[in-house]
């Protein structure tokens, strides 16, 4: 394991293998790593296999879907082998998570103070009184406005803004050494979600913890990420830093979704790019490149042989035969 | 293209539509519509009037909560507005009742967010796209020669005909959405949040498709978005609304580049911008959360949250006055 990388994964796979049925990859070999103290992007469409990666990571699996091969060390340790008890330990403590939607992420039932409270009794031997200091604390630090009153609020009586900032809070209370955010601000509105940005970046540098940011979200990656990694049908098909990735992205599929948005700040004369087709389902891959049935410059090869991960320098990696073409 | 061709093309769209001021489709005059909660009056819209001319996309802009999808149902009658008129081609839509309103609705047609939940799983596609020429009468064989060329139209290979919504992506449900929306010719086509949905690549195809079907047939389109990207590509004028009333109506372009309300201004730079070398610093951002609409702030809605809110702001609710050039904008204190 690098020095400089909190957690490492190598050859990921996680599959979907029901028992009278055809097993499927959801992660198909993914190598990600995320460094210390920084935000790493995992960018793709529904369906890529980006929140089973996050769900791997937290050990969040359901039969039939179970990690077949791979590791992910974390500091260390191999989050895909350490039996469950000790992965209790991790998960919450020093390994946390946002969920997309607030509303289902949180208790219907329990006031957001108690829930938060939670968290810290379930893991450290301190008072009531104490973890509810501790509590009242974080919501100031994440920008809950009359804390005091909050702590006794139920989910519904807090508007999306507020939900999403008592699960930060959540996430946050214990000082995890490393935050999985997965699509953070898709559930919220625009002027909310600048603000969520906002607060996960001053978190991450008074914290100084290393964040998997997942999200569809081009610009939220541009506001937040400092590398980042395409994912496409359950593989990593493209990785670099954010600059080197908006301005040379090298794969056709990367290509495709910068062109395919529509821009706040600018035109865009005629019809919009668009990528042709639709994602294969796990279990219908093609059997060369994941990407070739949708892509302009697919040749045979490409729909024979996958590609591997090539490295084009200063970490920019892609899965593509034809990068040259095109660019 | 180059910059002289773009303001080429923005004057003819500008009068295009000054042509066609003389004649809006619809209008809409003092629309209010309350909800009772346990909580109260829901203000959901209040006072709110427009014009939107034929051939045009006007976008309607806002938050959750805002009022936009309310606003949406009252003009295609799926909602009874509490108070105000909305007159289509000088007609009172609010006073069509049974058969008259029945007839009517054919030129009343809405586009809904989610695919999945507004196509009825238990109906083929061939059939779900017929529902509305049966309602209207046609016969069986008018209905499938119908159906099978508004398939071709948005895209769905014929073989679908007899297939189930439950076999199709969300992209291939949206366009069947589109088909069913289309097959009475609609004048008027509600789009609310229709590509929201949908994952980048194939919101590009849907947009795209939108803005054919518009050029092909002369539709008009009234499209309800979050989403200010998507926006700026399809609207030729935008409503901003802001707890259920206007705050600003103007031609697209001059919302993103110049725009006269402050929360049109925070709205557009709270957008994330999907370029790194973006400027994030000097942007209006705006703080806190939306108001309740049970008990929306007396004077200006927007004054709680308001940078520039002034004791006037917050005593006297501000009329929506004319800037010229298109632009209408209802505050004390607008940008300039």
């Amino acid at each position: 394991m690098k020095e400089n990388n909190l957690l490492e994964i190598s050859g990921l796979r996680t599959v979907f293998a029901p028992k009278n049925g055809k097993e499927a990859a959801l992660v198909d070999g993914i190598d990600l790593n995320i460094p210390k103290g920084s935000t790493v992007g995992l960018v793709g469409e529904s369906g890529c296999g980006k929140s089973m990666t996050a769900s791997s990571i937290m050990r969040l699996l359901n039969p039939p879907v179970s990690i077949a091969e791979g590791q992910i060390l974390f500091q260390g340790i191999d989050l895909a082998k350490i039996p469950e008890k000790e992965m209790r330990s991790i998960r919450g403590q020093r390994i946390s998570m946002i969920f997309q939607e607030p509303m289902t992420a949180l208790n219907p039932s329990i006031t957001v103070g108690k829930q938060v409270r939670e968290a810290i009794l379930l893991h450290e031997r301190v008072s009531k009184r104490d973890a509810k200091e501790r509590v009242l604390k974080i919501f100031h630090d994440v920008g809950i406005p009359e804390p005091e009153l909050r702590y006794k609020s139920y989910p519904h009586q807090l508007p999306g803004g507020l939900r999403q900032r008592i699960c930060i809070a959540m996430a946050m209370v214990l000082e995890p050494e490393f935050l999985i955010a997965d699509e953070p601000t898709t559930a919220l509105d625009v002027t909310v979600e600048a603000q969520i940005l906002a607060l996960m970046k001053e978190l991450q540098s008074s914290h100084n913890m290393s964040i998997l940011m997942i999200t569809h979200n081009l610009g939220v990656v541009a506001d937040i990420c400092d590398e980042v990694n395409v994912m496409y049908a359950g593989q990593i098909v493209e990785h670099a830093d954010k600059k080197e990735l908006f301005h040379h992205a090298a794969h056709p599929y990367t290509k495709g979704l910068m062109k395919a948005i529509p821009r706040v700040r600018g035109d865009v004369e005629g019809d919009l790019f668009t990528i042709q087709g639709t994602v294969p389902t796990a279990g219908n891959m093609p059997a060369g490149c994941r990407f070739c049935e949708r892509c302009p410059y697919a040749t045979d090869r490409c729909r024979r042989e996958i590609p591997p991960l090539t490295d084009l320098g200063n970490g920019h990696q892609v899965r593509c035969f034809q990068r040259e073409v095109g660019t | 293209m180059n910059e002289s061709l773009k303001a080429a093309e923005h004057s003819a769209k500008a009068s295009r539509r000054a042509a066609e001021q003389a004649e809006p489709l619809v209008k809409a005059e003092h629309l209010t519509r309350y909800f009772r909660s346990t909580a109260g009056k829901v203000h959901a819209v209040e006072d709110v009037s427009f014009e939107i001319y034929p051939g045009e996309t006007l976008a309607l802009v806002g938050e959750s909560g805002c009022g936009k999808s309310t606003l949406g149902r009252l003009l295609v009658r799926l909602l009874e507005p509490t108070e105000g008129t909305i007159l289509m081609e000088g007609e009172n839509l609010t006073r069509l009742k049974g058969k008259a309103l029945r007839k009517k609705r054919s030129d009343l047609q809405i586009i809904f967010q989610d695919p999945f939940s507004s196509l009825d799983p238990h109906f083929t596609v061939g059939e779900i796209i017929a529902e509305p020429l049966r309602a209207a009468g046609y016969k069986k064989e008018e209905q499938e020669e119908a159906v099978l060329s508004l398939m071709e139209r948005v895209g769905l290979p014929r073989e679908y005909y007899y297939r189930y919504p439950h076999q199709f992506s969300g992209g291939q449900r949206q366009r069947i959405g589109i088909a069913r929306a289309l097959a009475l010719n609609p004048k008027l086509i509600v789009c609310d949040e229709p590509v929201s949905a949908l994952d980048v690549s194939i919101q590009a195809q849907i947009l795209n498709l939108l803005r054919h079907l518009q050029r092909e047939s002369h539709l008009t389109y009234l499209f309800i978005s979050h989403d200010l990207a998507v926006v700026r590509y399809i609207a030729d004028r935008i409503c901003v609304m802001f707890l259920g009333q206007l705050c600003e109506i103007c031609p697209t372009r001059d919302a993103y580049e110049h725009p006269l309300h402050p929360y049109t201004r925070m709205l557009i730079d709270s957008a994330p911008e999907p370029d790194p070398d973006f400027c994030r610093e000097g942007r209006m951002l705006l703080k806190g959360e939306l108001p309740s609409p049970v008990n929306p702030p007396s004077g200006c809605r927007f004054c709680t949250r308001c940078p520039f809110a002034t004791d006037e702001c917050r005593r006297v609710h501000p009329e929506m006055k004319d800037y010229g050039g298109g632009r209408f904008c209802a505050c004390h204190h607008p940008l300039t």
